[in-house]
């Protein structure tokens, strides 16, 4: 082993050009690769800490549903405009005493979500989202804002907060200037049609971690949200089937058969018509709003207490009790948004990967090109006795030793180059790579994570590079230590 | 004893669309202590034979026994083991390895074996050897640090280092100067006397040939004459 090292060692060191190319090749890759990574790795933690800590919690709660949604409704974006509605929680007063009595619940808050038309008359319009909320159990949930002018919504008190860009973007694309106390038109669409309120200007905010995704958000009164989305009592009931109404809309086709028709239970009793127009009770009911209806709850949970845990047992509890509910991690609550910075993850990953195979072709190349001008040496070897394993382990040897040492380099460069991103701040200031990366200013930390899979890339480049050079080298038979000098 | 059988071996290559018939078919047999000298001009097929009987090549038809063993059933594995333990080769260009110095040259088969470690006395061996070709000053030196004399003489230690019966050298004077060639072919007949080692060669040098006593000529593939230095007999 230590003559084939020693020998490995040389031929790296004798062929100084050809090493130096391949090794800064490797090098290149791993330190992009590290400080990349790292950057990701910081920017994920950062959405997450922005996102459960400003608005997503540790888990959230939502109705079942077969569509997709996150705590800005619906995810399904082909839906467009007053689509799906966002599935109402149903047996909330169960849950609440279900995670009142969870010791591992720090706080929790329902949310209703949705958006409102901002219409300015002649000023133009502006699409805003809207998170409804009970403001006590929210801000004591989510300490994420403070306010910079007015003051928090209370509870009961009906109007609408804003962050400071939020007003700053209508001020710059409406003209319009906005005041504390002034009146706001939203306007809402749904299956139901249009609806229309207007509430105050109650408190304009600042995020303390930002969070850009939250900035188009505006918190509401709940109850005015209900309005907007048309939760209303009525709705609430007519998704209530009864058991024999759903046997009879499950049965499909059969529904218009003859049999169908024949087993129709015959009517009992003359229906007075003026009776049923005249009775308003179902209209009343569809016009009331309901002030029990909660889109998403979100709960924060105590330090050291586990979300995968928590949304096991959860979705296990809702399963036995059969209550339509499911729990997400913060992740899914976020939706799309905060999946940017996986798929941007993907995205450079695929990109080094390119590169990497681009890379590994030159190192094969180089390697192959060594293994030729070598037949010689190699044969000399198999006559002197070498077996195959020999000279197999003395092209690995080169190769991971020559991948070994540049990776290492690699990682040593990528560290130094993560602590002065680190030190210094990496600012951002185009607006797309705020988003992307959930800040404004990036500060990556080393990882023993990004250390193994450095080491890993490494050890990939090595093993990779050798199978085909080996396989060349392994072909020389002993007569080339004739045959070619 | 014969320790190395030719029995009508052939060696046929193909070269494009044509086979060329590099040995048409000899027979002979080497005695252990042989200075045996295969000699013939260029394309008679003497570095064939010598890579036949170096088990570095196979041949077409025919047998070549080593110790009485046929190579022709042997495995690539076993073919390699018998070489490392029973053959030593000394090159026409040296073939040193080129990152390592002349100790370590000289010591790179002992590495090869199913038993690589170096004892004391093997040790004990390599100096003898590096004393023995008058190399003891040019332990620690690579080979682009030597004169061509000096390569071939640590070719020559490498060579014998495994205490192998035969060594196997093809021209091994054709790169040198004529009185380093008369150096080395002095020192290989010395070894061949002090140690009982089989020397075969393969040389069109007539002054080599002198040297031999046991003479091989090859003339287009075949054998024209194949005689001792003191009792000639006919080739076949």
């Amino acid at each position: 082993m230590g003559t084939i090292f020693k020998i490995a060692l040389r031929n790296l060191v004798q062929h100084k050009v050809k090493t130096l190319i391949v090794g800064a090749l490797i090098t290149l890759g791993i330190t992009l690769t590290f400080v990349g990574n790292s950057l990701f790795e910081s920017a994920a933690k950062g959405v997450k800490r922005g996102y459960s800590e400003n608005f997503t919690g540790d888990v959230m709660i939502q109705g079942q549903s077969e569509k997709t949604f996150s705590l800005f409704g619906s995810e399904d974006f082909t839906s467009g405009m007053g689509g799906e509605p966002t599935p109402v929680i149903q047996n909330y007063p169960e849950l609440l005493d279900l995670l009142k009595a969870n010791p591992a619940v720090s706080s929790f808050s329902a949310q209703v979500s949705g958006f409102g038309i901002l219409n300015f008359d002649e000023r133009g319009m502006g699409f805003n989202l809207l998170f409804g909320i009970d403001p006590e159990s929210y801000f004591n949930t989510f300490h994420s804002i403070k306010i910079v002018e007015g003051q928090m919504l209370k509870p009961g008190q009906v109007g609408i907060m804003m962050s400071k860009k939020r007003v700053a973007d209508i001020a710059k694309q409406n003209k319009v200037n906005l005041k504390l106390g002034q009146e706001i038109t939203l306007q809402g669409f749904s299956k139901s049609g249009l609806k229309i309120r207007t509430v105050p200007l109650v408190g304009v905010y600042e995020y303390i971690v930002p969070t850009q995704a939250l900035e188009i958000v505006s918190f509401i009164d709940v109850q005015t949200l209900r309005a907007l989305n048309a939760m209303t009592v009525g709705t609430a009931a007519k998704t209530a089937i009864d058991a024999d109404t759903a046997k009879v809309l499950d049965s499909g086709d059969d529904f218009f058969s003859e049999g169908a028709v024949s087993a129709a239970p015959a009517p009992k009793a003359k229906v007075d018509l003026n009776n049923v127009l005249g009775d308003k009770s179902q209209r009343a009911e569809l016009a009331t709003i309901d002030s029990g209806a909660w889109h998403d709850v979100m709960i924060r949970l105590k330090d050291g207490q586990s979300p995968a845990t928590m949304i096991s047992d959860l979705n296990k509890t809702f399963a036995d009790k059969k209550w339509p509910l499911k729990a997400v991690g913060w992740k899914e609550a976020a939706g799309a948004s905060a999946s940017l910075t996986d798929a941007a993850q993907v995205i450079f990953n695929i990109v080094i990967i390119i590169l990497a195979i681009v890379a590994v072709i030159i190192i094969i190349n180089t390697l192959v090109i060594s293994v030729m001008e070598r037949t010689s040496e190699i044969g000399t070897m198999r006559a002197l006795g070498a077996q195959k394993p020999f000279v197999r382990a003395l092209f690995v040897w080169e190769t991971m030793t020559l991948a070994g040492f540049f990776g290492l380099v690699g990682i040593v460069l990528g560290s130094i180059s993560v602590l002065i991103i680190n030190a210094l701040g990496l600012s951002l200031d185009n607006e797309f790579l705020q988003v992307l990366f959930g800040a404004k200013n990036l500060h990556p930390e080393l990882s023993l994570v990004q250390v193994a899979l450095a080491i890993g890339f490494t050890l990939f480049i090595g093993v990779v590079s050798w199978i085909y050079p080996v396989s060349i080298a392994l072909k020389v038979s002993p007569l080339k230590a004739i045959a070619t000098e | 004893m014969s320790i190395v059988e030719v029995k009508n071996a052939k060696k046929f290559y193909a070269l494009g669309k044509t086979t060329v018939e590099a040995v048409k078919g000899v027979s002979f047999e080497i005695e252990q202590g042989d200075f045996i000298s295969i000699a013939g001009p260029s394309g008679s097929g003497k570095s064939t034979i010598l890579n036949l009987i170096g088990l570095i090549d196979t041949a077409t038809d025919g047998q070549v026994l080593i110790n009485g063993k046929d190579v022709g059933t042997m495995k690539d594995r076993e073919i390699t083991l018998l070489r490392h333990e029973t053959i030593g080769f000394i090159f026409q260009s040296f073939n040193l390895i080129p990152v390592l110095t002349t100790r370590e040259n000289i010591e790179f088969p002992l590495l090869l074996g199913k038993d690589n470690k170096m004892t004391k006395e093997r040790k004990e061996y390599v100096d003898f050897l590096i004393e023995e070709v008058g190399l003891a000053d040019r332990i620690r030196n690579r080979p682009n640090e030597l004169s061509g004399g000096q390569r071939q003489r640590v070719a020559i230690a490498r060579a014998l280092v495994t205490k192998p019966v035969i060594v196997l050298a093809d021209e091994p004077t054709a790169n040198l100067d004529s009185q380093t060639g008369d150096d080395i072919l002095n020192l290989m007949k010395k070894i061949n006397k002090d140690l009982k080692t089989t020397f075969i060669f393969s040389t069109h040098d007539a002054k080599i040939v002198e040297l031999a006593d046991h003479i091989i000529r090859l003339k287009d593939g075949l054998i024209t004459e194949n005689y001792r230095a003191m009792s000639k007999t006919s080739g076949s």
